[in-house]
C-alpha cells in the first residue's frame, strides 16, 4: 500500500517531467454528424488518412478532403460528438500496439485488450496503413507452412509469405481450415493473427474457446471487428492485423494472418464510401475497392536477410521473415465470378475452392482439387511430401473422369475398375475431422497409402479405420521413424522401404482381426 | 458555424474577382458588411424565413441600404431568389478572408487572461510579422476561463499557451500514465 505523502511525491515527481510546451495545432469544427461520417469545416492541412481528435477522446480519420470541408469516420460509436464541436488534427496516422505482448490476448481494430485480462503493456506502436516491402526487400517463398490438412499440404502447399485465399459458399468450413492451420502452427515458431470482420460475436467466441482448448492461444492474437462494431472499425481492423504481423515479419519471424472474411470488409468499405459520397461502381462498390484489398495483401510477404537486418537495426542478423496470409471470401451460390471474388482472386498466389455439394456427401475439408490451385507454394513444398502426394492430383482427376463414365457403363474392364477403386479410397484418406491436423510424418505415412496402392483390398468403408489405427500404430511402435521425418522431411529409397515394411506388417494384423 | 459558409465561398469568389476587375475591392467590402449586418439583424428578428414577408419586400429591405450599386442588388436579388439571404454574413466573412489574403494580411485573434500591456502586444505584432511575412491585424480580448497565459488563434492554427490549456496536458498525461500504472 502506497502512503499518502508517497503518492503526493509521486504526482510531484511526474507534474516536473512534464514540459511546459505550448500546444501548437490545426483545429477546424464539425458541421454534420451522420451515419458514422463527420464533415468538418476549417483544418485546411489536414493530411489524407491523418488521424483527427474529437472531444470526449473519440478518434476519425480523414478520408475526403474537399475544397471547402474535410469528411472523416468516426471510430467508435460517435454517440458524443455534436455540431460546432472542435476538431483537432494530430498530425499522425492511427497506429496499433504491435509485438509479443499481444499474443494470447483478442483486441479490437485499436488493439485494445477486449478481453478483460488487463492492459497491454507494449513498447511498440506501428501505423496500420503502411507500404508493402519493395522488390529488393523480398525473397522467394520456399519453406512450407504446414496446415496439417493432408489435401492442401499434398495437393495445394501453402510457402511462408505466399497469399491464399479460402473460398466457398456459406458453411463449407472455410474458417475450419483456417482454425485448423493455426492450431498446427504450435510449437514451430509460427505467430498466428485471426482477424474478425463483422462475425457473430458468438462464433468468434466459440473460435477464441477452440484455440484454447487445443492450447493454440499462446501464439495468437485475435483482433476482432465484430458484426456489432461500426463500419469504421470492421475497415481499419485488416490493416490493424496486418501490422501486428509485420512485427514479427520485419523481426525475421514468420507469421500467418486470416482475414476472416474479407467480403464483409468490402461491405464495410462500401457503406463508408456510399455515405462519403463516393460515385458508386458495380455491385455500388467504390473505384478503389481493388486497391482496398491489393495494398492489404501485398503486405503478406518473405524478406530477406538484409531487410530483417535494416529493420531491426542490425540486432537480428541471417534470419528471413515471412507474412503469409490466408483471406477468406464467401460466395453467393458458388458464384466466383462476382466482383470481389474475383478481384482476391487475382491477387491473391491461388485458391483453396470449397463447394458445398462435397461438404454435404461427407468429403470434409470440401476441396475441390480441380479449381484449388496454389501457384507459389509448390517450390516450398517438403520434399517427401512432394515425392508422395505428386500423383494424386492425377488419381483424382482421372476418378472424376472415370466416375461420371461408370456409371452409365454395366461393365468395367480390369484397369478401370482398379483405377476408380484406387480414386475412391484416395477420397477416403483425404478426409479429415476437424481440430486434427497431422504431422508431416502422419501425412507421408498416409500418402504412401495411396501412392503404392496398399488400400485397394481393403472394403471401402474401412478405410478410415485402417488409417486410423494405422498412425496410432506408428505413434505407439514406431516414433522414431516419424520423428526423422518430421525434423528432416527428406524422401529416401530406404526410409520408403521401412515404412512399406512397417505399413505391410500392420495392415496383416489388421486383415486378420476383421 | 454551419455548412452555410462552404456554400457562401463560391459566391464571395465571384464577387471579389469582379471587385478585382473594376478595382472597387474596398467599395466591395463595405457594401458586403453593411449586407452582412442587415442580416444578421432580419436572422435575430425571424423575418427571412417568415413567409408572410414576400422575397420583393425582403429584397427591398436589403437594397434599400445598397440603392448606389446596382451590383450589389443585383446580388441580394440573386441570392434572394435561390433563397439564400442567411448566407450574407458568410459570404462577408468569405470576402474579407480573400481581401486579406490579397492585401497580404493575416488576421490574429489573442485570447488572454489579462489585458496585453502595449509592450507585449507590440513584441507579439513583430515576431508575428517576422515569421508569416505579411501585415498583421491584431485583434486583442480577454478571457477569464484561460486562467493564465494566452491562447492565439491564426486562421486554422491554435497556438495554446494559456495555463488553462496546459493543465489539460497535464491531466491527459496523468491520466495516460494512470492506465499504465494499473497493469504493474
Amino acid at each position: 500500500m502506497l502512503k499518502p505523502n508517497e503518492i503526493s511525491e509521486i504526482i510531484k515527481q511526474r507534474i516536473k517531467e512534464f514540459d511546459l510546451v505550448p500546444e501548437v495545432k490545426t483545429e477546424g469544427t464539425i458541421l454534420s454528424v451522420k451515419d458514422g461520417v463527420v464533415q468538418i469545416y476549417g483544418i485546411a492541412n489536414v493530411m489524407l488518412g491523418e488521424m483527427l481528435q474529437f472531444e470526449n477522446d473519440t478518434y476519425g480519420i480523414a478520408l475526403n478532403i474537399e475544397s471547402d470541408s474535410t469528411s472523416a469516420i468516426v471510430l467508435g460509436t460517435g454517440e458524443n460528438l455534436q455540431e460546432g464541436q472542435v476538431v483537432k488534427c494530430t498530425q499522425r496516422v492511427i497506429s496499433v500496439p504491435v509485438g509479443k505482448e499481444l499474443l494470447g490476448r483478442v483486441v479490437d481494430s485499436l488493439g485494445e485488450p477486449i478481453d478483460d485480462q488487463g492492459p497491454i503493456k507494449s513498447d511498440y506502436f506501428s501505423p496500420i496503413e503502411k507500404i508493402a516491402p519493395g522488390v529488393i526487400a523480398r525473397k522467394s517463398v520456399d519453406e512450407p507452412l504446414q496446415t496439417g490438412l493432408k489435401s492442401i499440404d499434398a495437393m495445394i502447399p501453402i510457402g511462408r509469405g505466399q497469399r491464399e485465399l479460402i473460398i466457398g459458399d456459406r458453411q463449407t468450413g472455410k474458417t475450419a481450415i483456417a482454425i485448423d492451420a493455426i492450431i498446427n502452427q504450435k510449437n514451430t515458431g509460427v505467430k498466428c493473427i485471426y482477424v474478425a470482420i463483422g462475425q457473430k460475436t458468438s462464433a468468434l467466441a466459440n473460435i477464441k474457446k477452440r484455440l484454447e482448448e487445443h492450447g493454440a492461444m499462446q501464439h495468437t492474437i485475435i483482433v476482432a471487428a465484430t458484426a456489432a462494431s461500426s463500419a469504421a472499425e470492421q475497415y481499419i481492423a485488416p490493416y490493424a492485423g496486418c501490422a501486428m504481423g509485420e512485427y514479427f515479419r520485419d523481426n525475421g519471424e514468420d507469421a500467418l494472418i486470416i482475414y476472416d472474411d474479407l467480403t464483409k470488409h468490402a461491405w464495410a468499405y462500401r457503406q463508408i464510401s456510399l455515405l462519403l459520397r463516393r460515385p458508386p461502381g458495380r455491385e455500388a462498390y467504390p473505384g478503389d475497392i481493388f486497391y482496398l484489398h491489393s495494398r492489404l495483401l501485398e503486405r503478406a510477404a518473405r524478406v530477406n536477410e538484409a531487410y530483417v537486418e535494416k529493420m531491426t537495426q542490425g540486432k537480428v542478423k541471417n534470419k528471413t521473415g515471412s507474412l503469409t496470409a490466408l483471406p477468406i471470401i464467401e460466395t453467393q451460390a458458388g458464384d466466383v465470378s462476382s466482383f470481389i471474388p474475383t478481384n482476391v482472386i487475382s491477387i491473391t498466389d491461388g485458391q483453396i475452392f470449397l463447394e458445398t455439394d462435397l461438404f454435404n456427401s461427407g468429403i470434409r475439408p470440401a476441396i475441390n482439387a480441380g479449381l484449388s490451385v496454389s501457384r507459389v507454394g509448390g517450390a516450398a513444398q517438403s520434399e517427401i511430401i512432394k515425392k508422395l502426394g505428386g500423383g494424386l492430383r492425377l488419381t483424382l482427376a482421372q476418378y472424376r473422369e472415370l466416375e461420371a463414365f461408370s456409371q452409365f457403363a454395366s461393365e468395367l474392364d480390369e484397369a478401370t475398375r482398379r483405377q476408380l477403386s484406387r480414386g475412391q479410397r484416395a477420397m477416403e484418406i483425404l478426409k479429415q475431422d476437424r481440430f486434427n491436423p497431422i504431422s508431416i510424418g502422419l501425412m507421408s505415412v498416409s500418402l504412401l497409402l495411396i501412392e503404392k496402392e496398399f488400400l485397394l483390398d481393403i472394403a471401402l468403408n474401412r478405410v478410415t479405420e485402417f488409417e486410423l489405427q494405422l498412425h496410432q500404430y506408428f505413434l505407439k511402435n514406431h516414433q522414431d521413424i516419424l520423428d526423422q521425418i518430421n525434423q528432416e522431411p527428406v524422401y529416401t529409397e530406404e526410409l520408403g522401404r521401412e515404412l512399406e515394411r512397417i505399413i505391410l506388417e500392420f495392415k496383416n494384423e489388421f486383415v486378420r482381426f476383421i | 458555424m454551419t455548412i452555410s459558409i462552404a456554400r457562401a465561398k463560391p459566391y464571395a469568389k465571384a464577387i471579389f474577382n469582379l471587385a478585382l476587375k473594376d478595382d472597387e475591392l474596398l467599395v466591395w467590402q463595405q457594401t458586403l458588411n453593411i449586407l452582412a449586418h442587415i442580416s444578421l439583424m432580419c436572422k435575430e428578428s425571424h423575418i427571412l424565413d417568415n413567409p408572410e414577408i414576400s422575397i420583393g419586400e425582403k429584397i427591398d429591405l436589403f437594397s434599400e441600404a445598397v440603392r448606389q450599386s446596382p451590383k450589389a442588388i443585383n446580388l441580394v436579388r440573386l441570392l434572394a431568389e435561390r433563397k439564400e439571404l442567411y448566407l450574407l454574413s458568410d459570404v462577408a466573412d468569405s470576402y474579407q478572408k480573400l481581401f486579406f489574403a490579397h492585401n497580404k494580411m493575416l488576421e490574429v485573434k489573442v485570447f488572454s487572461a489579462r489585458q496585453l500591456t502595449v509592450g507585449q502586444k507590440e513584441s507579439l505584432l513583430s515576431a508575428l510579422k517576422e515569421r508569416y511575412q505579411k501585415e498583421i491585424l491584431l485583434q486583442c480580448d480577454i478571457d477569464d476561463e484561460l486562467i493564465g497565459g494566452a491562447v492565439m488563434y491564426i486562421e486554422d492554427k491554435v497556438i495554446d499557451s494559456s495555463i488553462r490549456g496546459i493543465l489539460q496536458l497535464l491531466k491527459q498525461k496523468l491520466l495516460l500514465r494512470k492506465a499504465h500504472a494499473k497493469t504493474k
